[in-house]
Order: structure tokens, then C-alpha cells, then sequence
């Protein structure tokens, strides 16, 4: 593997609900609101979207890898399940947002909340082989959840984007990576559905659990590593609670979970969770430690990345806004205005 | 508006492209093929730039079609350091307005059209290091 991270940016929506004010009108029991640990969730505005995000996530993954890369971006992949459009791709309406070049790679991915996860291991073959020399990988999405379904008081807002380029240039390098899927029923949405279906408990062990511990467990046996190898876990985040477990499972101390655990304060953000979780991980990180990323997507699959940091790292952090600035700068909505913001209220 | 005149002033509306007149030094938005100030045809394009601040701004609380759940507009103008633009305030209530407040532009969804075409543009928002 010849490829790393150059570049990465993060996009969290300023607007917050409280989770116990959606699970008090829909009359769900507090004590499930507080087994899920997340506090509140971020809220889109009316006029975002993954598009919008995703492009704020980039520029800020630009800024980071130097302006110089837009000329040779020669791969753009949006992940997400949150398409403004069925049909027509979120990736060209960045990409010329952002003035990358025509002549590249472009398109979005869908794979529930992993699809991001297989652009960055797509960029990792393209760049090794020597084929392109960077690529834009971005997870965003406004996640949606059937009012008063349980769903809804995870279901969030946002955008993770990565610059994968050559690893000789790189803040973060690729040393390993394990992708495992099957067909698995945990979550689904039909085509003109607006709301997801989910299978209740069934979303943990076969979904979630199996497939990042197969896919963790593939990467470290590969690499001939241990979690003690490791200084920080960062996995998918559906709420607060699982990937504390699955990590302790794997055998990972608390202490490397928390600092890329990001949901409890924004939700789940689906194809920026686990990324926007990396993002704080690379923003706390010191050069020369070793990250593991685990990623999960219903249906189901799960990527493992072994990321090492480099000495090129502490120079990008301040160089655009961090994960940490966005938790931290938000304005509470009520039920009605996240309501109105995610058009849950449809006018006639 | 239809989809294909969006689509023709894309540049217009993501990327802040203005001109410059050569002989006058006048900067204009949305570009135009001669100079508004001295009607000279030697204009370059040239981008706004994406910070600046309120000169002035207004309200709007009645309905355009299509805007409904956006209201109220808090439409302004905002002199970057190459001109001034014409622009939506996205992410801030009417009443946290002032002329002077510093703001940066990003890129947001405009009223969708009757054919359900998202329309992308530039508007603004307040900028501050810690403000997303
Ligand atoms: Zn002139």
C-alpha cells in the first residue's frame, strides 16, 4: 500500500436537538434514551443537504492538503444515503463547486453508512497502482428517520471528506486494510420510500458486531498486530453505546475509544460517523501513532484501516475549522424547527 | 427560473464570478460584457472572493413561491474585497443582523423550481473561526 491521507476536513451543522425532547412528544421511555448515550444530535438547516455538507468537508480537506492538489484530483466519491437526486450524481455538482478538473473519476456510492469507507479503499488501489495521483473521498449525510421511530433519536447531520494521495506526502498512512461483508437484513430503504425500515435487535450482533469484529479482527491477523499496537479505535457510531462494546469485544481500552467517539453530542451521521471520528482522532493525534479505523454499513459490511500518523500531521490541524470547534459552536432547535428544517412537515 | 439558465450562471452562483473593468477599475456582480460605471468592453472576470461584510440588508416575511419554508429571507450586501454582491444570509435570524458583521460565503440549496431541480448557490453566513 502506497497511499495515505493528505488532507481531511470535517462539516458538523450548527443547530442541536436534544434527544430526551424527541423521546418525551413521541412518549419513549427515558431510561432507552439514556442506554443509547447520545445527548442530542445535529440538526440540517432547510437549505443544507449532502450536497452542501460535503462540499463545506472537502473545501476544508483542500485547504488541508494544499490548493495544489485540485489540479491533479483525478477521483471524486461521495458516499451516501441521503441523495438530494435518485438519479443524477451529488459528486459532479461538488466536484464543480469545488473547480476540480473534468477529467477524473466521479461518482457516489451507496452502501448505508460504509459507502465512504469503500471510496477510501478504492482510492488507496487507484493511487498505489500509480493510476491517479489524489482523490476526493467524502461521507455525507442527512440522515432520515420516520418520526417517532426509535430511529429518530439518533438519525443526524453531516459530512467527513478525505484527499487520499501518495504516501510519501502523506499526514496519515495506509498500512493495512480488511473489508468484510455479507447479505445481511439489519436496514433497508426501498426505492420512493422516504423513511428507512430497521430490524430492531437485529441491527447488533449480525449486523454490527459480526462484521466489524470479522473485519477488525481479518486486518490485525493480516498486519500481525495487536490492540495493543494501537493509541487510538475509532468505530462506526449508530449510537454512544456500541462502539464502546464492540471495541472492548476486540479488546481495545476504553481510553482509545473516547477520543473518536463523537456521537453522543451529534448523533449518528451515517457515512461521516466513523470518518468524523477519525477526523477528531487526527486533530488530537502526535506523528508516529497508529489509528484503527473500523467502518459499518447496513446490508451489511464493515472496512478496517491500520492508519499511521506522520510528522507532516501537527502542520494541516489548524489549518481549517476543527471537529472539536464544530461540537462545540451550536444553537438548540425545539422539535418544530428540526421538524420544519428536516421537512418532516410537507406544506400542501 | 428554469434549470437551464441555473445551469448557465452556475459560475455566477457557486463561484462569486464578477468582472473588472481595465480602464476604470470598477468591479461589478453578476458580470457583464461591458463596464456598468464607464461602458469600457475591456473587463476581465474576476472572483468576489469568499469573506466580507454587510453593508446594508432587508427582510422578507411574504412568501415567494417556492421559498416558503426558508422564511424570512435576510437578503444583503456584502462588499468582499473584490466588490459587492447581492446574497441570501443563511444560519441567522433576522434580529442578529447588523451592518458591518463579518461574514463568509458558503454554498447552499436555493428554492427548488417547478421542474425539481435543486438549485445550488452561494450565500452567506456569519464568519468566525468557531461559528460552522
Ligand atoms: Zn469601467
Amino acid at each position: 500500500m502506497h497511499a495515505g491521507i493528505i488532507g481531511w476536513g470535517a462539516y458538523i451543522p450548527r443547530y442541536r436537538i436534544k434527544c430526551s425532547e424527541i423521546a418525551e412528544l413521541w412518549g419513549f421511555d427515558q431510561p432507552l434514551v439514556k442506554s443509547l448515550n447520545i445527548e442530542e444530535k445535529a440538526v440540517a438547516n432547510v437549505d443544507e443537504d449532502a450536497t452542501t455538507m460535503g462540499w463545506y468537508a472537502a473545501r476544508s480537506a483542500i485547504l488541508r492538503a494544499g490548493i495544489d492538489v485540485v489540479g491533479e484530483l483525478g477521483a471524486i466519491f461521495v458516499g451516501t444515503e441521503s441523495k438530494p437526486y435518485a438519479v443524477k450524481p451529488t459528486a459532479t455538482i461538488i466536484g464543480d463547486a469545488l473547480g476540480l478538473p473534468n477529467k477524473k473519476l466521479t461518482s457516489d456510492m451507496e452502501f448505508a453508512c460504509r459507502a465512504a469507507g469503500e471510496g477510501i479503499r478504492i482510492s488507496i488501489g487507484l493511487i498505489s497502482s500509480g493510476m491517479l495521483r489524489y482523490s476526493l473521498v467524502i461521507g455525507s449525510d442527512t440522515a432520515q428517520a420516520n418520526p417517532g421511530d426509535v430511529l429518530e433519536l439518533t438519525a443526524a447531520s453531516g459530512a467527513a471528506a478525505y484527499i487520499i494521495g501518495p504516501k510519501v506526502e502523506s499526514t496519515a498512512y495506509f498500512e493495512g486494510a480488511y473489508t468484510y461483508t455479507s447479505d445481511t437484513p439489519d436496514f433497508w430503504r426501498r426505492d420512493g420510500s422516504p423513511y428507512p425500515l430497521h430490524g430492531e435487535i437485529f441491527t447488533d450482533e449480525p449486523a454490527y458486531f459480526n462484521h466489524i469484529v470479522n473485519s477488525v479482527r481479518g486486518l490485525m491477523d493480516e498486519l500481525g498486530l495487536r490492540p495493543d499496537d494501537y493509541d487510538y479505535a475509532v468505530f462506526h457510531q449508530p449510537n454512544g453505546r456500541f462502539p464502546l462494546k464492540v471495541g472492548t469485544e476486540l479488546g481495545f481500552t476504553k481510553d482509545k475509544i473516547l477520543p473518536g467517539l463523537v456521537n453522543p453530542w451529534i448523533g449518528n451521521t451515517y457515512n461521516a460517523s466513523a470518518l468524523l471520528g477519525l477526523a477528531k482522532v487526527l486533530e488530537e493525534a502526535k506523528p508516529g501513532q497508529r489509528i484503527l479505523l473500523a467502518t459499518f454499513g447496513s446490508g451489511a459490511g464493515s472496512d478496517a484501516f491500520s492508519i499511521v500518523t506522520t510528522d507532516k500531521l501537527l502542520t494541516k490541524v489548524n489549518i481549517a475549522l476543527k471537529v472539536t470547534d464544530m461540537l462545540n459552536s451550536k444553537i438548540y432547535v425545539g422539535y418544530d424547527t428540526y421538524a420544519k428544517y428536516r421537512k418532516l412537515l410537507e406544506r400542501m | 427560473m428554469s434549470f437551464q439558465r441555473i445551469w448557465r450562471l452556475k459560475d455566477i452562483l457557486l463561484n462569486l464570478v464578477g468582472i473588472k473593468c481595465s480602464d476604470c477599475g470598477y468591479t461589478s456582480y453578476p458580470p457583464k460584457a461591458a463596464c456598468p460605471k464607464c461602458s469600457s468592453r475591456n473587463v476581465s472576470r474576476i472572483s468576489l472572493g469568499s469573506s466580507g461584510k454587510v453593508v446594508s440588508y432587508t427582510v422578507i416575511n411574504v412568501p415567494i413561491e417556492g421559498f416558503e419554508n426558508m422564511l424570512p429571507l435576510v437578503i444583503a450586501l456584502v462588499e468582499t474585497d473584490n466588490g459587492r454582491v447581492l446574497t441570501q444570509l443563511t444560519n441567522v435570524k433576522p434580529e442578529e443582523v447588523y451592518i458591518g458583521m463579518e461574514v463568509e460565503a458558503t454554498v447552499r440549496r436555493s428554492a427548488t423550481t417547478l421542474d425539481g431541480y435543486v438549485p445550488y448557490i452561494v450565500k452567506f453566513k456569519r464568519s468566525s473561526t468557531n461559528n460552522a
